[in-house]
């Protein structure tokens, strides 16, 4: 049993459900706990109950009395008291049979009074409290080296990967339109496949066939998976970057792949469209030359679009480096959000997920300044 | 209106044409169903009466009395380990004991990977199929009313706005009731009912005072549900479900997949539909005096179902995927199921049996591509 403080500042329970359960973390017992006392068990007699079982569980021979902790029903657990008193017939179990009966001879069913909810207060003394209202805490999380550490990998990562993505995307793409039909039709289906190709089939085929030599040695191209030892002890910055940046290579290159798909595939329709329009036709009436319309005229406007699709691009990246980093096993900000969720610790999930929050609004703030730089047009509000 | 119809009319071709395709799809999974399966591929047994989903229930099937059943070609379970010192088999190898050939192998526990990949693809497309029409009909609705009503279309009393706040509150309450295990799902589900229709009542019978009452805006109430969820990735919000519904099960998860997809659907779907509130045959059918209900259900929806299909099949391939990341991670109702996403995670394990992760991967991509395939003209 572990009794920690309760998770907001006040509880809104029936009345049957006694207050000393929102303390309990969630877990089988508490489940169980909150089943009994459904059906009348009050909470002291489930206290008593529980040391009995931890006493008698703990004899040798005896570890079958565990399994009482977890039932769900005053029944079941009236049963499967039973058939444990019948397998034990010595004394030891005679004793806790007798107890346990009289335990039992107390449960009142519950009364419809009891299923009234009732508020109980529990002041500052809360999870909510400590970890996001009081000074220090906050303080104490922010400074907290995982954290911090995860951030600074993951914005390495996300940084790699976007780059990757634009410039990829964008060779890809001036590749794809400068090319003769086979050549587009090839790359078109070749483009197609990696735009839908899910990341982490791309990143289990990459550790299978680069990262090691068991298929042939030539294709041991990059680190491992778990490769990534961190050293929290160098500071400086470029140090920093020299140390990770390598072992990230390949899991911000997975990311990009389906990304820079993408581009490639909005740059050409892009392109396409574009140029057929009257305008382009004037424009070469007057006798500029080809790059000149491109550099001057085209690729401001076809890069509209394409900044509006980075500014929605920001959730593939989390949840690309969200399955890279559980695969590569790197301490990031996705490795961290995978944890907590097996953790069930929906305090530090709710950390994580409002600091995406914040770094979305961050993202698509910084596409709009991008936009107003390409395109003037684009009014201020 | 010439223009859109025809439009409409260009989109419905070719739904028709691509319909054979969808046909094929369920033709294929059929044939692999009667290839290989690990039950029997019809059974009739005397003892279970013949009902809803019965065909399903292992009682029907495994009982050993079938008075007429159909075998599947290959029997073969994804679930049935034989372990023996040559395991993982390699592709076309046979088995020593058995002497059964595993046409893709088997993996480290002796379990066969086509048939492996057959259930996979089942779940898959359980999963996906079930999760994308769910919520492309919910999103045509949500669109239509959404692109129809500027307002809300009735003004509400004050004292009623109250009510609607306290009657949510108490929601919400009943809802972490029911995440705490205090109250069951079933009880969860009567009491929000009975709130919604105290709301209802309440808008019904409590009648503003002439110059008094406040208008909702109902336009912009599914873009408004889209900016609170557009922030978090898909995915984190999965994960962020799977760790409030611990216990869920597979109607459960495609429940939940489809809440997550219908505020986008809804909100590209209302953008369709503004196209056609404008147009002549709404503003005549208003002046015959029909209801707004059945001009948004009988004339609007009907024009938006093309984008309703593009919208379907986009969200069919992201919901294969979504499925594969969960049991890729092992949570969620199909974590401890012979999936894609499971097998494909086999490939950590051991890196010598290429097999086991490269088949499901083909598949997935396979898979996506075709939905995607399905959007092109």
């Amino acid at each position: 049993m572990s009794w920690e403080l309760p998770a907001f500042y006040l509880s809104i329970v029936p009345k049957w459900y006694d207050q000393e359960l929102c303390r309990l973390t969630p877990s089988p017992l508490k489940s169980a706990a909150i089943g009994l006392m459904k059906e009348g068990f009050g909470f002291d007699q489930w206290m008593a109950l529980q040391d009995n079982i931890s006493t008698v569980s703990t004899l040798p021979g005896k570890s079958s009395y565990e399994t009482l902790r977890f039932r769900e029903s005053v029944e079941a657990l009236t049963e499967a008291e039973k058939n444990l008193a019948n397998r034990y017939n010595d004394s030891t179990s005679l004793a806790f049979h007798l107890a346990f009966a009289k335990l039992m001879q107390d449960v009142k069913p519950t009364k419809m009074a009891a299923l009234l909810p009732t508020m109980h207060w529990w002041g500052t003394d809360n999870t909510f409290h400590a970890s996001f209202i009081s000074k220090k805490a906050f303080q104490a999380m922010w400074i907290n080296a995982s954290f911090n550490n995860a951030v600074w990998l993951s914005l390495v990562l996300g940084t790699l990967s976007f780059l990757f993505a634009v410039i990829g995307g964008t060779v890809l793409g001036l590749f794809y339109i400068n090319g003769g039909s086979l050549r587009k039709k090839i790359l078109q289906f070749i483009l197609q496949v990696l735009y839908v190709f899910p990341v982490f089939c791309l990143a289990i085929i990459a550790v299978q066939f680069f990262t090691t030599d068991q298929y042939s040695s030539w294709l041991n191209w990059f680190p491992g998976v778990g490769s990534f030892l961190h050293n929290a002890e160098e500071s400086s910055f470029f140090a920093k970057i020299f140390r990770d940046v390598p072992y990230l290579l390949l899991p911000a290159f997975l990311i990009a792949i389906p990304v820079s798909a993408g581009i490639a595939l909005r740059w050409y329709t892009g392109l396409q469209d574009e140029s057929t329009k009257p305008y382009v036709l004037t424009l070469r009436s007057k006798g500029l030359s080809t790059p000149q319309i491109n550099a001057q005229h085209l690729l401001r406007n076809v890069s509209l679009p394409i900044l509006a699709y980075l500014a929605l691009l920001y959730p593939a990246l989390i949840s690309g480096s969200l399955l890279v980093e559980n695969i590569f096993a790197i301490p990031g900000l996705g490795r961290l959000t995978f944890q907590a969720v097996s953790r069930q610790d929906l305090t530090l999930l709710l950390m994580i997920v409002g600091c995406m929050g914040l770094m979305t609004m961050l993202f698509n703030k910084i596409t709009l300044w991008a936009t107003r730089f390409v395109d003037p047009r684009v009014e201020k509000n | 209106m010439n223009h859109t119809a025809s439009i409409s009319n260009g989109a419905a071709k070719n739904i028709k044409r691509r319909w054979f395709s969808v046909v094929l799809l369920t033709m294929g999974y059929i044939l692999l169903k009667c290839l290989i399966n690990s039950e029997a591929v019809v059974a009739i047994n005397p003892g279970v009466h013949l009902g809803w989903f019965n065909f399903a229930s292992p009682a029907m099937k495994e009982s050993v009395t079938y008075r007429w059943k159909v075998d599947p070609i290959i029997l073969l379970s994804p679930y049935k380990t034989s372990l023996s010192p040559e395991h993982p088999l390699k592709p076309l190898s046979r088995s020593a004991g058995e002497g059964s050939l595993h046409i893709l192998g088997t993996d480290h526990l002796g379990r066969d990977v086509l048939a492996g990949w057959v259930n996979g693809l089942e779940i898959a497309l359980l999963v996906g199929i079930g999760a994308a029409l769910l919520s492309g009909i919910l999103s045509l609705v949500f669109g239509a009313f959404g692109s129809y009503f500027e307002k809300f279309p009735k003004r509400i009393a004050r004292t009623t706005g109250i009510l609607l706040f306290v009657l949510f509150s108490v929601f919400v309450l009943t809802v972490s009731w029911f995440l705490l295990g205090i109250i069951s799902g079933l009880t969860c589900a009567i009491l929000s009912v009975l709130y919604l229709f105290a709301g209802l009542t309440g808008i019904h019978f409590i009648k503003p005072g002439r110059n008094s009452g406040l208008q909702l805006p109902a336009g912009v109430f599914n873009r408004r549900v889209l900016e609170a969820v557009q922030p978090i990735p898909e995915l984190v919000l999965l994960l962020l479900f799977t760790v409030l519904f611990p216990r869920m099960n597979f109607i459960g998860l495609i429940l939940l997949l489809t809440i997550l997809r219908i505020p986008y659907g809804s909100w590209y779907l209302q953008g369709l539909g503004r196209q056609f509130i404008n147009a002549k045959f709404i503003e005549q059918s208003r002046t015959m005096g029909f209801s707004s209900g059945r001009i948004v259900l009988m004339h609007l929806a009907p024009l938006m179902i093309p984008g309703t299909v593009v919208f379907t099949m986009l969200t069919a391939s992201r919901m294969i995927g979504a499925e594969s990341v969960l049991s890729f991670f092992g949570i969620g109702p199909t974590g401890d199921m012979v999936t894609w996403g499971n097998m494909i995670r086999l490939g950590l394990t051991d890196l010598s049996m290429w097999w086991v992760s490269i088949f499901p991967i083909m598949g997935l991509v396979v898979l996506s591509y075709f939905f995607s395939a399905l959007l092109k003209d």
